[in-house]
């Protein structure tokens, strides 16, 4: 569990914090399974509602689309991306809007960089996982 | 123990619906409000995990709804909020939730405030069984009036008065008056074993007869005392048997069963006893009419340190503006609810139609 934790770099900004994901699934693998395939499925669909969004003004789905991907990202434990999304629909509900797309930016290539993790991870067998559910699942 | 989910991000839900069914629950989940609601409705959940954010029905409007109208029993209600978003908590609180998690929650939170409502639910089926104990002894001789519903107000604000002064705040704590509450409408249970002659004779009673009639102090506390016995860490019954007990003592000593005088008479028992005197001089009898306040003011002002412990006559008195509230409020809608909780007792029991 020390050996994950020293991988995924600093704990509250991780790209994948996959021993959170574990913890909160309970260590139930195949929901974790399902989550991230969920997850990496979704991906493009929802960068393209993001950028449709903002080129159309439309600030109110861009928020709304924003605070979905903020709550599915930090209960994945993409804990960076869930930064962004929240700063995204945060940004996008007040009046200045004025670097919605840079930030939008960043979410997009965040979220593109979670799908191709999601995806290597998925293929590894889930073996990190499969540690994890047997050292730290429980607490 | 069934268990409603609220959310409309299908991923919340299924993580939500894997940590409750770890935790022993039976999950329904749906994903919006109108059907959240339709379901309670069906008095088949107690809890509800709702999120905030959702599309039609917030929860908060949900929360609102269900305190809205009459439900099956108390619905505990916890909201999930985004982190760091007061504002929606305080709204939700205001409107009626329980509790509330912020997202992405961890297990052993949620675990926690699990428990914490478990517990609350559990002890109010508990105060229903009670109270529904107290009312069906009571109903006997007292056919119309929310007597049992005003006690146990009249008991709970003597006691919480109490709890402000220095010199009590040892002993009459939340949880006493909590307590006082629970236990007080019980005062009376003995009654039931008083024959029908004796307790609804419509006369005066001979001096016999008024002997027979002080047993049911007796007869109320021993049977309150055995199961006192039986679940010793069951500090309400504890208490109901004092209240069973001495609630027809007097300060000075003159009073049944047992002529204890002042601090002999447990805190909860003086307390009982002024509030009963109380409810019946302002309640309307066969052989009299309800009194005002101040005639009952009165009354009670001239047994403090006789009949009344002066400081339960003084604590009376600082709470006297609440007395009338209660005294006026249950003479509408306490009543209401009192004909309907008991007719349906009587049919199932065939209980003697009594007048
Ligand atoms: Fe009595």
């Amino acid at each position: 569990m020390a050996t994950m934790m020293a991988l995924e770099t600093d704990a509250c900004d991780a790209l994948l914090n996959s021993n959170s994901l574990v913890e909160r699934c309970m260590g139930n693998l195949d929901l974790v399974q399902r989550l991230l395939s969920r997850f990496a499925d979704s991906g493009r669909q929802d960068c393209e509602h993001l950028e449709a969004a903002l080129r159309a003004g439309d600030l109110r789905t861009l928020a709304s689309v924003a605070h979905r991907l903020k709550g599915n990202s930090a209960t994945i434990g993409a804990e960076r991306m869930a930064r962004l999304a929240s700063r995204i629909e945060r940004e996008s509900k007040s009046a200045g809007a004025a670097n919605l797309d840079s930030v939008l930016n960043s979410l997009v290539a965040e979220i593109r960089a979670v799908q191709v993790e999601v995806s290597q991870r998925c293929h590894e067998s889930l073996d990190a996982f499969q540690n994890l559910g047997a050292n730290g699942g429980g607490e | 123990m069934n268990i409603l989910l609220v959310d409309d991000d299908p991923t919340n839900l299924a993580v939500l619906e894997n940590s409750v069914r770890c935790f022993g629950f039976e999950p329904t989940t749906v994903e919006n409000g109108r059907d959240a609601l339709r379901l309670i409705r069906t008095g088949s959940f107690q809890m509800v995990i709702s999120d905030i954010e959702m599309p039609g029905m917030s929860g908060i409007e949900l929360c609102r709804e269900i305190r809205g109208r009459a439900t099956n029993g108390y619905v505990y209600i916890i909201l999930l909020t985004s982190y760091c978003d007061t504002e929606s908590v305080i709204k939700g609180l205001d409107a009626g939730a329980d509790d509330y998690m912020s997202k992405p929650f961890h297990p052993a939170e949620l675990q926690m405030r699990l428990r914490a409502g478990k517990r609350l639910l559990s002890l109010e089926g508990r105060d229903l069984v009670i109270f529904t104990m107290a009312k069906l002894a009571d109903h006997r001789d007292n056919e119309t009036g929310a007597h049992l519903e005003r006690m146990r107000l009249y008991t709970q604000l003597l006691a919480s008065e109490l709890s402000n002064w220095p010199q009590y705040r040892n002993t009459v704590d939340g949880q006493y008056v909590r307590l006082i509450y629970m236990t007080s409408p019980l005062h009376d249970i003995g009654k039931v074993g008083i024959p029908d002659r004796i307790l609804l004779k419509p006369g005066p009673l001979t001096p016999e007869e008024f002997e027979i009639m002080k047993t049911h102090t007796i007869i109320g506390a021993e049977t309150l005392e055995s199961a006192a016995q039986h679940y010793p860490e069951a500090d309400f019954l504890r208490m109901a048997y004092e209240i069973a007990l001495t609630h027809h003592e007097r300060w000075d000593g003159s009073g049944y069963p047992n002529g204890l005088a002042g601090e002999q008479i447990p805190l909860c028992g003086r307390i009982t006893a002024l509030a009963d005197v109380y409810d019946a001089l302002t309640s309307r009898r066969v052989y009299k009419p309800a009194f005002s306040h101040e005639k009952a003011r009165r009354i009670i002002l001239d047994g403090a340190g006789s009949h009344f412990d002066p400081a339960i006559v003084q604590a009376f008195l600082n709470v006297e503006r609440e007395f009338i509230q209660i005294q006026h409020r249950a003479a509408t809608d306490c009543v209401e609810q009192s004909l309907f909780q008991v007719p349906s007792f009587r049919s199932s029991l065939n209980l003697p139609m009594t007048v």
